[in-house]
């Protein structure tokens, strides 16, 4: 008690007349985040376009149609069509999942660089506020930027190939039914959100690395997990780290997210020398959906002890940053 | 309270000292000109006082740790480090907004003041802008934050001299009050000289001078010596010696002023002159 009334007989000592306006640091830090990593949400929209651009495309490249209405065949579009929903998630998906890593390797890196820390630093912005904002953009306003633009895109999809169908006098009824679009929301958004908690700590990772390299990040964020992993191999003979991080990467998340016995590792096959794409994909991983599982994956709890880890070192280590 | 107070401070890089043990104090309401040669621990003095480096000894600014307690004393405390830390990416509205939004002490409309009588576009990335532009976008910034201490390392560095002049001009008369401490370091140093309340000299991470300007202006004496007094004044032992136009002239410490008024004209040296004549001696004659 004593000290709050002594602060504030201090403040009203130094009089200042100006009522200290009301600021959020952490929602500026974002919009900052998106202002100068315009990729964020360049790159998904740019992916979701060449995607209508291809669905435009195929939709008249129907086999042997010169009369390319007239021909349409209303069961293979609806394929084709569903097939493209799920190709838009999974490409947007990739390609954030690129952006963001790239995002991460920046995002600590190129203000020491550029020298601006120096004008960050010289603002009432705490490095918690700082780092957390950043993580928060690479696991959570990314992949909601992703969610937006894939539905967006699969609900442009949907109305080009319901106008598609109505001009080639078809019923397009087959399209809108709820179910599988539902579903197939669903299992984006919830694929979104464990993906999020699964790779925090690569984010974490990539975000302290950023933070500590003094050149080439991407370099040193590969370098050091490679020459950890051989260093086990060698010295222990052993591969844990090397089997962790494998599983973490390549499949893991769909063990932990979903509860299905075998997951086909590339949701593209080939079929019949054509691209085509699991067509009850959706209801199939929708019945899949298992929140427990998830939660009671250990993994999961380790992840984000990690990654907690990682951050609170990133902290501590943004106070002694210099620019390069 | 003192704005600022450090004892003991002390930064090393490996085996070199960039500051060795400095002691000051900078009371509230001064404006103190920083000066040095390059390399003498300015910036990196500066940069102990914002919280942008550890240190060694003791250093409270508005009685804060400035290290540890960095964002909370950038409420009080704003700076111009450099002028080319703005990042270059940000457009100008964009810059205006994110301090608005994270500052509690800027007065946008006192921003846009500043701006407005720049040929500045609210619309411009900072890559775009003019060198002297950048200075201006970024002293806009600064100048609308109602801060309790202001520091400004080169602060009017690439900006042309009319804009300098009117730089300072408003330095004194808008934003300067008896509630607020400057410390301003330029190699400009004869443009600062009549804002100045105090000046401190660093040399080699050593304070080798500290004093207020009306001491400065009692105790440094120049003389510009008639050629037959030249020996005479040697005699009473000169800080300095120089030669311009032919003619001596020789800078005193707390010299008896009629008594060299019978030597020659009697001036007060300008600070230049007083650093050349304590640093520049010590760097060899070759400077």
């Amino acid at each position: 008690m004593n000290a709050i009334t002594q602060n504030e007989t201090q403040e009203d000592n130094v009089a200042m007349p100006v009522s200290l306006a009301r600021t959020r640091p952490f929602y500026w830090s974002v919009r900052r985040e998106l202002w100068e990593h315009r990729a964020l949400w360049m790159a998904p929209l740019v992916a979701a376009g060449l995607i209508l651009l291809s669905f435009i495309i195929s939709s008249f490249h129907v086999p042997g149609g010169a009369h390319l209405l007239a021909t349409i065949d209303e069961a293979q579009l609806r394929e084709t069509a569903n097939g493209f929903y799920a190709a838009v998630g999974v490409v947007i998906a990739l390609t954030m999942i690129v952006v963001v890593w790239f995002y991460c390797l920046d995002s600590l890196f190129s203000e020491r660089r550029d020298r601006s820390i120096l004008f960050w630093k010289s603002l009432p912005v705490s490095d918690v506020t700082t780092v957390t904002s950043k993580l928060f953009v690479a696991s959570a306003v990314a992949p909601s930027i992703s969610f937006a633009i894939v539905v967006a895109t699969q609900l442009v999809i949907l109305l080009i190939a319901t106008a598609v169908i109505v001009f080639a006098g078809g019923s397009p009824g087959a399209l809108w039914s709820p179910g599988p679009l539902l579903q197939m929301t669903l299992v984006l958004l919830y694929s979104l959100l464990a993906q999020a908690i699964w790779l925090a700590p690569f984010l974490a990772w990539l975000i302290f690395v950023s933070a500590w390299a003094r050149r080439s990040p991407a370099l040193w964020a590969g370098l050091v997990p490679a020459a950890a992993c051989l260093f086990e191999r060698i010295a222990l003979g052993t591969t844990y780290l090397l089997t962790a991080l494998q599983g973490r990467l390549v499949e893991g998340l769909a063990h932990a997210a979903f509860a299905m016995p075998a997951l086909p590792a590339e949701p593209i096959a080939r079929r019949d020398g054509e691209f085509s794409l699991h067509f009850g994909m959706p209801g199939r991983m929708f019945e899949a959906i298992d929140v427990v599982r998830f939660l009671s994956t250990p993994e999961v709890w380790v992840g984000l002890a990690i990654a907690a880890a990682l951050t609170a070192a990133t902290v501590w280590m943004r106070r002694y940053r210099e620019p390069l | 309270m003192a704005a600022i107070e450090a004892r003991g401070l002390r930064k090393s890089f490996g085996k070199s000292v960039a500051l060795d043990g400095v002691d000051f104090k900078i009371e509230e309401g001064r404006i103190v000109g920083l000066i040095g040669p390059n390399g003498a621990g300015k910036t990196t003095a500066l940069k102990a006082v914002l919280g942008l480096t550890p240190f060694e000894g003791e250093l409270k600014v508005l009685g804060r740790n400035p290290h540890l307690d960095r964002h909370r004393l950038m409420q009080e405390v704003c700076f111009i480090a450099d002028v080319a830390v703005l990042p270059r990416w940000i457009r100008v509205s964009q810059a205006v907004d994110y301090v608005a939004g994270v500052h509690p002490r800027f007065d946008r409309t006192k921003a846009e003041a500043f701006l407005a009588r720049t040929s500045i576009k609210r619309t411009s990335r900072v890559r775009e802008l003019s060198k002297g532009m950048l200075t201006q976008l970024h002293l806009a910034l600064v100048m609308a934050i109602d801060a309790r201490l202001l520091v400004l390392d080169e602060p009017t560095l690439g900006l042309d001299l009319l804009y300098r002049k009117q730089f300072y001009d408003s330095l004194l008369n808008d934003y300067f009050d008896h509630s607020r401490t400057i410390v301003i370091t330029t190699h400009q140093v004869e443009e600062i000289q009549h804002v100045l309340t105090d000046v401190m000299f660093l040399d080699k991470g050593r304070l080798v001078l500290d004093c207020s300007m009306e001491d400065f202006e009692t105790r440094y004496v120049e003389v510009m010596v008639h050629p037959e007094n030249v020996a005479a004044a040697r005699a009473l032992a000169p800080m300095h010696e120089r030669q311009v136009f032919g003619r001596s002239i020789f800078l005193f410490d707390r010299a008896d002023r009629g008594q060299l008024a019978a030597l020659g004209e009697v001036r007060t040296p300008s600070i230049a002159d007083l650093f050349v004549a304590m640093i520049g001696g010590s760097q060899g004659a070759a400077a």
